[in-house]
C-alpha cells in the first residue's frame, strides 16, 4: 500500500533534506592532535596496574580558566574501559595535598615538584597515593565567532520560533605529563578542536550542536591513555 | 476591611493599611544583595614548628563585613565573617605546634606563648562578569599579619593577598559565582600564610634566634 505524495511536497522534501544534511555534516568537528615525547616509548614509561595517574587543571591565567568539566571529562575517559587507569580525581588530590597544588601555589615545573617532594611529609602523601603521572591540562574552550537571529512569540492561537542561528567553537588543549617515578617531563600533548552549530527554528527549535569540547575530550583522553600506557 | 476595623478606628486603619503598602512597595523597589559565605578550607599538609603560638583576632577582623552601596551595587552586605575566624582555626594548628588563643597582641600573666600572630583584614575588592567583560567572577582579599613577641613587640608585619576566580556558567548566579569566588580567595590567602609564614625575612631571623638560643640551652 502506498500513498501518493501530495504534489509539492517531493521539490520540497529534496530541497529540504540536502539542506538538512550539509547542516549535520557541518555541525561535525574537528580536531588535530600533536604529541611530543621526551623520549621514545619503551616499557618502561609504561604504567603499571598499581600505579595512578592525577589529571590537573592550569588555573593561574587572569584571561581563561581551564574548565573543572573539562578535566573531570578526561579523568573518566581515561578511567573508564578495559585498558583504563586508576585516576584521582581532581579535587580529591587537591584537597588532600593543600596547600601545595592551589592555582597560585602548585608546581610549575617538573623541577619545582622535585623540590617539593623534599618536603616529608608531602613525599609521604604522593607516596600513599602510588602516583606515577601527573597530567596538568591548560587551556579552554570559546566561542569565536555567531551570526543569525531566532525570534519567538507567542499568541492567543499558540507560538512558535523563527529564524537561523549559527555559531563557530574553538577549544585549545595543552596536557604537560611529567613521570613522578623519574621526576622528569614526559612529554606534551596538544588537542585543537573546531565546530560550527546551528539553530534551524521553523516553530521549534533544532539545535544541531557540534561538541567541540566532548571532543577535544575524548582525542586527549584517548591520546594520554596511548602516551602512558 | 472598613467593617473589621469598625467605624471609630477606621481612620488609624486605613493610615496602617497605607504605610504598610507603602512600605511593601518601596521594598520591592529597593534592591540589596545578602551574601554570608563559610568556606571550607582542608587540613594542611605540613610539618609543625615547635611553636606555641598564641592568636588575636581583634573586634574588626571578627566582625568586618563588606558593604558598598553604589548605582551599580545597590546595598551589597557580604558577610565571611564566620570563614574568616574557621580559616585560621583550621590552618594553625598545622603550621604551631600548639595554638592558643589569646586576648591582645601582648601575653596575658598565664598566657604561656612564643609569639602572637594576629591577622587583621584590609581590603575587599569584587569584580563582576558583566564589569570585566569576562566569564568570570572574581573576589581579592587583603589581610596583613602581624607577629608579636610575648610582650608586645612587633617581629615582622606582611601583607597576604588572596585572589579566587568562579565561572559564570550557564546556571551559576550572582550569589553562588561570589560566594565560590571569595571561598577560594579564603583558600589561596591559607596557602600563602602556611607556605609563606618561614619564608618572610623578620620570621625567619626570629626563628633562627630562637633556634640559637634553643641550640645554646640544650647544649649546656
Amino acid at each position: 500500500m502506498c500513498t501518493m505524495p501530495k504534489p509539492g511536497l517531493k521539490p520540497a522534501l529534496l530541497l529540504i533534506l540536502p539542506a538538512l544534511a550539509a547542516l549535520l555534516a557541518g555541525c561535525g568537528s574537528t580536531t588535530v592532535i600533536n604529541e611530543y615525547r621526551e623520549q621514545p616509548a619503551t616499557t618502561a614509561n609504561e604504567i603499571k596496574k598499581n600505579e595512578s595517574v592525577v589529571i590537573l587543571g592550569r588555573r593561574n591565567r587572569s584571561d581563561h580558566e581551564t574548565e573543572g568539566d573539562f578535566i573531570d571529562c578526561v579523568g573518566d575517559s581515561l578511567s573508564s574501559g578495559s585498558q583504563g587507569v586508576k585516576v584521582i580525581p581532581e579535587k580529591q588530590f587537591v584537597d588532600s595535598m593543600y596547600p601545595y597544588f592551589e592555582a597560585s601555589t602548585a608546581p610549575m615545573d617538573v623541577r619545582n615538584l622535585g623540590n617539593l617532594v623534599k618536603n616529608p611529609a608531602i613525599a609521604r602523601k604522593l607516596s600513599d597515593l602510588n602516583l606515577r603521572y601527573f597530567v596538568w591540562i591548560d587551556g579552554h574552550t570559546e566561542t569565536t565567532d555567531q551570526s543569525g537571529t531566532i525570534t519567538c512569540a507567542v499568541g492567543p492561537g499558540g507560538g512558535g520560533c523563527f529564524g537561523f542561528a549559527t555559531w563557530d567553537d574553538e577549544a585549545n588543549y595543552e596536557a604537560t605529563i611529567w613521570d613522578f617515578k623519574k621526576l622528569a617531563l614526559s612529554g606534551k600533548i596538544s588537542a585543537e578542536t573546531d565546530g560550527t552549530s546551528y539553530v534551524p527554528a521553523v516553530i521549534i527549535p533544532i539545535p544541531l550542536l557540534a561538541r567541540v569540547q566532548a571532543h577535544a575530550c575524548s582525542s586527549m583522553a584517548q591520546r594520554i591513555s596511548e602516551f602512558i600506557q | 476591611m472598613v467593617l473589621w476595623c469598625g467605624e471609630r478606628v477606621y481612620r488609624h486603619c486605613r493610615q496602617v493599611l497605607l504605610t504598610t503598602a507603602a512600605g511593601l512597595l518601596l521594598a520591592g523597589c529597593t534592591s540589596s544583595f545578602n551574601l554570608q559565605t563559610q568556606a571550607l578550607v582542608p587540613t594542611p599538609v605540613m610539618s609543625q614548628l615547635p611553636l606555641t603560638m598564641g592568636v588575636y583576632y581583634d573586634d574588626k577582623f571578627r566582625h568586618y563585613v563588606y558593604e558598598e552601596n553604589t548605582d551599580d551595587r545597590k546595598n551589597w552586605h557580604i558577610d565571611n565573617s564566620k570563614s574568616r575566624i574557621a580559616l585560621f582555626q583550621q590552618i594553625l594548628p598545622s603550621m604551631f605546634r600548639k595554638v592558643q588563643e589569646v586576648s591582645g597582641t601582648s601575653a596575658a600573666a598565664g598566657d604561656q606563648v612564643d609569639a602572637i600572630l594576629s591577622p587583621q583584614v584590609e581590603e575587599m575588592q569584587l569584580a563582576l562578569p558583566k564589569e570585566t567583560f569576562s566569564d568570570l567572577y572574581e573576589a581579592w582579599i587583603r589581610y596583613k599579619i602581624q607577629l608579636f613577641q610575648p610582650d608586645g613587640k612587633l617581629i615582622a608585619e606582611w601583607p597576604l593577598t588572596g585572589y579566587g576566580k568562579a565561572e559564570q556558567g550557564f546556571f551559576n548566579s550572582r550569589s553562588k559565582g561570589l560566594n565560590s569566588a571569595i571561598d577560594q580567595a579564603m583558600r589561596d590567602i591559607g596557602a600563602k600564610l602556611t607556605i609563606g609564614f618561614s619564608k618572610q625575612e623578620a620570621v625567619r631571623r626570629w626563628l633562627d634566634g630562637r633556634n640559637n638560643v634553643y641550640h645554646a640551652e640544650a647544649g649546656s
